[in-house]
């Protein structure tokens, strides 16, 4: 056990932070989406724990940690290819025929291909294995009809990992398959979805008898389940690590706004900065524990499973802290607000922060399940 | 960076909880709480397994304490060990073999009558004797020797004085925990050896609580884990409706978040730990003054809060059985809030965070202020 980081760490720390320090600025007004994953690439920062083989930089999972919490403490550009990154091409490795890591890989590692994810649906949500999207036989692959929702970055895709039924007459896990689509395809439509906070995020993709050549099935027909678990599981490697450095980020903001209102000596104030610092801390060597486990072991250990549900929790705890911090000045939004509305927006957007990636009833009841050995609860 | 226990630390964990399953099944846990007593034999069997070694880390020391919560050891192990030792050692006294304790509080039935209350430390020719009282004393009855701080007229010095002596009352006070009680130690001309002097005894007191109570996070982590262990099982056989209650989602997912609550306070701990192991080795990067007290702060907090809630939930869980004197749950319990409530307040804990996270305006790195 040793806290500190290695040598070797501590240069990879340094040497990114410092890149960060003077393209974050730079980039923060970029035009084009993909600018960001191509100047990443360019420094050398994309695929750091893909095998060497494979275009990356064979890397242990502590560096990808290191980059998720040093780019969420710069407040790095929202990186357009995470999901191509992160989860496709993770899987494409473990999964892809050589053809296909051919394909796929490289242009993934470029930021040259961006990909998105096509996994919920309007009656597939928490409850994933009841997707309805079906994908017909034909002569030469699939023919895809059905309605994808909650799809990040799916307006600036080129590929979507699309996860349809397959075999007819199915339901639950069996039978399904995934998919590559080109986003560009005849038949593939994109519309955006509007959440609460007027942002629009996420997108709906609406799949019109969309050919998909045979080539484009990742994994073998009907085994699309446990291709998207798989895909899901990388999600939840260095995902913790991210989501707890934004939380510090937020958690600094929250020290300045208390700073501004003039309220640092008030006591009830002090208790509450307090207490939401010993959350954010538990949960951040919490991620350090996950990222040992991933090190030794392949995997995540169990306490990797409360990151997401107890950082919904605290994120949510702190964003209506702070506004209430504002008093009567909370009603008002915008340029006209303190810090531009920040708070007001964060209120609101929090709120689906224990929906989204995994509802807080899901994550807990698989605590239950998995960790805790509880009896199934449906 | 690398936040895992090494092999090595795993089997001395894993050592640790054999010896104490073996020896403190629940029901004889709850036997000797009834009866008010601790082990009495207990001192050989840990001897022999290096429970008090010298060179034991702070992380294998947390490790222990947390075996020690989860099979609620009734030893003095954590008085000796927790509280003693650092000062012994921190004076360069050898350090006696048996059970000890250190005796620093003052009575709460004093009040903020400081006259009548304290202890004080009178220099004779032959040596120095103590007269007063010093109050909440853990494991007094069982210990060899007592650590006590005294105020000398140059300030509080630390002393050492055998068990049982001439002028020394240990008189155990009826305690909420039964297995770790509290006793008055009353003083009159009793002689005692100088262990450390004013000039550094308000360090090293303050050292010895420190190295104590993160040791009692770690516990505070075996007693969060005991009880979701008891209402996990519970959860499992108690059938009602036709079906195991833990298949009740209600009940489910009140245990998920118990859980929730122990892992955060098992990272802060083991990390407050090798933080205070770190701040005393030879590393010229060692951690800092005052992210050791931060670290200690939030360890205690998440600690206190995960013990708390996991026995909490448990009673909940457990429903009338949790509810009865028989069903051991209410022991670790007792634990728990001797835990929440012994010497530094919670609420001190979060001033002291508030203190340094507040001390100044961050400077901002992003876009918004």
């Amino acid at each position: 056990m040793d806290l500190r980081d290695t040598a070797e760490e501590a240069a990879f720390r340094a040497e990114l932070r410092a890149w960060l320090a003077e393209q974050v600025p730079r980039h923060r007004a970029d035009a084009s989406p993909g600018d960001w994953t191509k100047a990443l690439h360019a420094a050398g920062y994309t695929g750091l724990t893909w095998p060497a083989a494979y275009g990356g930089r064979g890397l242990p999972p502590t560096y990808q940690g290191i980059y998720a919490e040093e780019s969420a403490l710069a407040e790095a550009p929202d990186h357009v290819n995470v999901i191509g990154l992160g989860m496709v091409g993770p899987t494409i490795v473990s999964h892809g025929t050589p053809e296909q890591q051919k394909r796929f890989l490289e242009p993934i590692l470029s930021g040259e291909f961006v990909f998105c994810q096509g996994f919920s649906e309007p009656d597939a949500g928490s409850d994933l294995a009841a997707v309805r999207t079906r994908a017909v036989a034909t002569a030469d692959g699939w023919r895809v009809t059905g309605e994808k929702v909650w799809s990040s970055y799916a307006h600036q895709a080129d590929w979507c990992l699309l996860l349809a039924r397959t075999q007819p007459g199915t339901t639950g896990h069996a039978g399904l398959t995934c998919l590559l689509v080109d986003m560009r395809s005849p038949g593939v439509q994109v519309l955006p979805l509007r959440q609460s906070t007027g942002d629009s995020d996420f997108n709906q993709i609406v799949l019109t008898d969309v050919q998909v050549l045979r080539d484009c099935v990742l994994g073998p027909v009907g085994e699309g389940w446990r291709i998207a678990m798989t895909t899901l599981a990388h999600e939840r490697g260095t995902f913790g690590i991210t989501l707890t450095a934004r939380l510090a980020v937020e958690f600094d903001r929250l020290l300045r706004t208390v700073h501004d209102l003039g309220l640092a000596d008030d006591p009830a104030v002090r208790a509450e900065v307090a207490d939401l610092h010993v959350q954010l801390q538990g949960l951040r060597w919490t991620g350090h524990r996950t990222m040992a486990a991933l090190a030794r072991t392949g995997k995540p250990g169990p306490e990797s499973s409360i990151l997401k549900l107890h950082w919904s929790v605290t994120n949510q705890r702190l964003a209506a802290f702070a506004l209430r911090l504002l008093g009567p000045a909370a009603v008002l939004d915008g340029p006209d607000s303190r810090a531009a509305g920040h708070w007001q927006h964060l209120r609101l957007r929090s709120r689906a922060n224990s929906i989204e990636g995994g509802t807080s009833e899901i994550l807990r009841g698989i605590i239950a399940e998995r960790v805790l050995g509880l009896p199934r609860t449906r | 960076m690398d936040f895992a226990l090494t092999d090595e630390q795993q089997d001395l964990q894993a050592a640790a909880a054999r010896l104490l399953a073996d020896r403190y099944p629940a029901d004889r846990v709850a036997g000797l709480a009834d009866a008010g007593a601790g082990d009495p034999d207990a001192w050989p069997h840990l001897r022999r397994q290096g429970w008090c070694d010298a060179e034991l880390g702070m992380v294998e020391k947390g490790l222990l304490a947390l075996e020690g919560g989860h099979a609620l050891a009734p030893t003095a192990w954590w008085s000796t060990v927790g509280l003693a030792h650092p000062v012994y050692r921190a004076a360069g006294a050898e350090v006696p073999s048996g059970p000890l304790t250190l005796a620093w509080q003052d009575d709460p039935a004093d009040g903020s009558d400081r006259a009548r209350g304290g202890c004080r430390a009178v220099r004779h020719r032959d040596g120095w004797r103590l007269t007063g009282v010093r109050a909440l004393v853990t494991d007094a009855t069982a210990a060899v020797a007592v650590v006590v701080a005294a105020e000398t007229g140059d300030g509080v010095a630390l002393f050492t004085v055998p068990a049982p002596a001439d002028g020394l009352t240990v008189e155990p006070q009826p305690t909420l925990d039964r297995l770790r009680g509290a006793a008055r130690l009353t003083f009159a001309d009793t002689p005692g050896d100088l262990l450390v002097a004013p000039d550094t005894a308000g360090r090293v007191l303050a050292d010895a609580r420190r190295h104590g109570s993160t040791l009692l996070a770690c516990e505070a982590v075996g007693v969060a884990r005991r009880a979701l262990e008891l209402a996990r099982r519970h959860a499992g056989d108690r059938v009602q409706f036709g079906r195991p209650i833990g298949a009740y989602q209600a009940v489910a997912h009140r245990l998920a978040d118990s859980y929730v609550t122990l892992e955060l306070a098992t990272s802060l701990a083991l990390r407050a730990c090798w933080l205070v192991g770190a701040a005393t080795g030879p590393a010229t990067d060692a951690p800092g003054a005052a992210e050791v007290e931060q670290a200690h702060a939030e360890a205690t907090v998440a600690g206190r809060q995960a013990a708390v809630r996991a026995c909490e939930d448990a009673l909940q869980v457990t429903g009338g059985l949790g509810a009865t004197w028989e069903y051991p749950l209410h022991w670790w319990y007792r634990r728990a809030l001797w835990l929440d409530c012994f010497d530094t307040p919670t609420t001190t804990h979060l001033a002291t965070l508030a203190g340094h996270l507040l001390a100044a305006r961050p400077s901002p790195t992003g876009p918004t202020a």
